[in-house]
C-alpha cells in the first residue's frame, strides 16, 4: 500500500480511475510497438508517481522480460516456447492498462469507498467494487497455504496430477472454494460491523479534492495517450 | 435433522428475498474466481494453436462450474448469473475484448436468470443450475465470435498487419472459425464440456460443501 495514500496525500481515487480507461483506450487500438514502448514505459513513470516504488521495480523487471520476447516472436520469426505468442501480445499490449490497475488494487478501501459515495454509486455497487478489489490479495495468501499444504502431502507431483487428474482438481478445488466461502463470511461480518447497510449518507476522512498533481498527471496521461496514438498513425 | 436445517435454512433467508451484503460479498468473490479460472484454464490450451480454437472455451467452462453451482446456491438470489456475467464482461473489456460485448453479456445474464434460476426452488436445484451453465457455456463461446461477425477476412488481415499473429495462427482460425459446421461442432463440445463440468460440481457438491454447511 502507497504510504501516502494512507494519509490521504496521493493521488485521487478519479485521477487513477480516469488514467486506468485512458490506457485501456489506447491499448484497445493495436498500437505499434515503437508507441507501445513509449506508453509502457510512461506507465512505469506513472507508477512512481502513484507512489508505488516496489510495484514500478517488479513491473520494469516484468518488462525487461517481455519486450524482447514479444519482438523475437513478432519480429524474427522465433517458434513459441512455453507461452503462447498470444499471451505475450496480450500482456506486451495490456501492460499499461496492468500498471494502472496495480495502481487501484493498491488504494486503501477507504479512499475507493468514498470517491465512489462522492459519486452517487448505489451502496452495493461500491461494496461489490471493494469486495472485488479485495480478491485477489485475499485469493494469493490462501493459495499460498495450499500450496504449501498440497506440497507436504506430495500432491503436487506431475505425475500425481497428470495420473490423478479429477483428484488433483478436488484437492486444490475444495479447501479453495472453502476458504473463499469463509473470506465472504468474514468480509460480510465486517461491513456489517461498519455499518454497511446503515441507511444514512457514509462520509469519509479520506475526501478530498483533486490537486495540481491530480490535473497534471491526468494532463500528461492524455498527452501520452494521444501521441502514442499520433505517432502510430504517422508510423503506419 | 434435515427439517430442522431447511428450517434454519428458511428463517435466515425467508423474510428478507433482496440483495444484503452477504449475497454481494460472496457473489463478487465468487463471480472473480469464476472468470479467474476460465482465463486459467483457456490459457492451458493454449501450446498448440489447433487444440487452442476447439478447446479453450471448454476448457474454462469445465473447470470452473463448480464454483458457479456454489455460487448460485449460495448466493441464492435472482440475478446471480446477470452479476456474474457483467462481472466477467467488465474483466474481459480490462483484458482487451471489446466494450460492446457489455450488453451481450448483461442481458445474457439476465435470460439466463429469467429461464433457469428465476425462484428459490430453482436456484437450489442443481439440474437449473446445470441448466444455465451449460447454455451460458454456448453463449459465451459464440460471445467470443462477435468481433469477427462484420468481416471475418479484414479482421484476420488487421490482426496479422497489427498483433504480429503468425500464419499458423490464421490457417487454424479460418480452419475452425470460417466453417460454419465447425462453429456448431465447437459450440456442442463447449456445451458438453460445461455440463459434465456441472456434473462434477455436482458430486463435490454434494460431497463436500453441503455436508460441512456451506450450503
Amino acid at each position: 500500500m502507497g504510504e501516502s495514500d494512507a494519509r490521504g496525500t496521493g493521488l485521487t481515487v478519479a485521477t487513477k480511475g480516469a488514467v486506468l480507461l485512458l490506457a485501456m483506450a489506447a491499448c484497445s487500438l493495436n498500437l505499434g510497438i515503437y508507441p507501445m514502448l513509449a506508453l509502457n514505459l510512461s506507465s512505469i513513470v506513472y507508477l512512481l508517481v502513484a507512489r508505488e516504488p516496489r510495484i514500478a521495480l517488479g513491473m520494469l523487471a516484468f518488462l525487461v522480460i517481455l519486450g524482447p520476447l514479444y519482438i523475437a516472436y513478432t519480429y524474427w520469426g522465433v517458434s513459441p516456447i512455453i507461452i503462447s505468442p498470444i499471451h505475450v501480445f496480450q500482456m506486451w499490449h495490456l501492460f499499461p492498462v496492468m500498471a494502472a490497475a496495480c495502481v487501484i488494487f493498491m488504494t486503501p478501501p477507504g479512499m475507493i469507498s468514498a470517491a465512489l459515495a462522492r459519486a452517487h454509486c448505489p451502496r452495493k455497487v461500491i461494496l461489490g467494487t471493494l469486495v472485488f478489489l479485495r480478491f485477489f490479495p485475499t485469493f494469493s495468501a490462501s493459495w499460498r497455504l495450499l500450496r504449501d499444504a498440497l506440497r507436504k502431502r506430495g500432491l503436487t507431483s506431475w505425475r500425481q496430477m497428470l495420473t490423478n487428474p479429477l483428484d488433483s482438481y478436488e484437492y486444490v478445488m475444495v479447501p479453495s472454494l472453502m476458504s473463499l466461502v469463509s473470506s465472504a463470511d468474514q468480509l460480510s461480518a465486517s461491513a456489517v460491523t461498519r455499518a454497511a447497510e446503515a441507511p444514512m449518507a457514509r462520509s469519509s476522512y479520506y475526501q478530498r479534492p483533486a490537486g495540481a498533481l491530480d490535473f497534471a498527471c491526468v494532463a500528461v496521461a492524455c498527452v501520452a495517450c494521444a501521441g502514442a496514438v499520433i505517432a502510430n498513425g504517422v508510423m503506419g | 435433522m434435515k427439517r430442522e436445517k431447511e428450517g434454519e435454512r428458511g428463517m435466515a433467508h425467508g423474510p428478507n428475498r433482496g440483495w444484503g451484503v452477504r449475497e454481494v460479498v460472496t457473489a463478487a468473490l465468487l463471480s472473480a474466481l469464476t472468470v479467474a479460472i476460465m482465463f486459467a484454464g483457456a490459457m492451458l490450451t493454449m501450446f498448440s494453436y489447433d487444440f487452442a480454437m476447439v478447446a479453450s472455451g471448454g476448457a474454462g467452462v469445465f473447470l470452473s462450474a463448480p464454483v458457479f453451482m456454489l455460487m448460485v446456491r449460495r448466493v441464492d438470489r435472482f440475478g446471480v448469473t446477470c452479476v456474474f456475467a457483467t462481472i466477467a464482461a467488465l474483466l474481459f473489456c480490462t483484458m482487451g475484448n471489446m466494450l460492446f460485448m457489455l450488453p451481450f453479456y448483461v442481458v445474457g445474464g439476465l435470460l439466463l436468470d429469467l429461464v433457469f434460476l428465476r425462484t428459490p426452488k430453482q436456484r437450489q436445484s442443481s439440474w437449473w443450475a446445470t441448466g444455465a451453465w451449460t447454455t451460458f457455456s454456448g453463449l459465451y463461446l459464440l460471445s467470443t465470435l462477435i468481433p469477427y461477425l462484420g468481416n471475418m477476412d479484414a479482421y484476420v488481415a488487421q490482426a496479422v498487419a497489427e498483433r504480429g499473429f503468425d500464419q499458423g495462427y490464421v490457417d487454424a482460425f479460418f480452419k475452425y472459425y470460417g466453417n460454419p459446421a465447425w462453429i456448431v461442432a465447437i459450440m456442442l463440445i463447449t456445451m458438453v464440456v460445461g455440463f459434465l463440468g456441472c456434473l462434477i460440481g455436482r458430486a463435490l457438491m454434494k460431497r463436500h460443501f453441503e455436508r460441512a454447511g456451506a450450503l
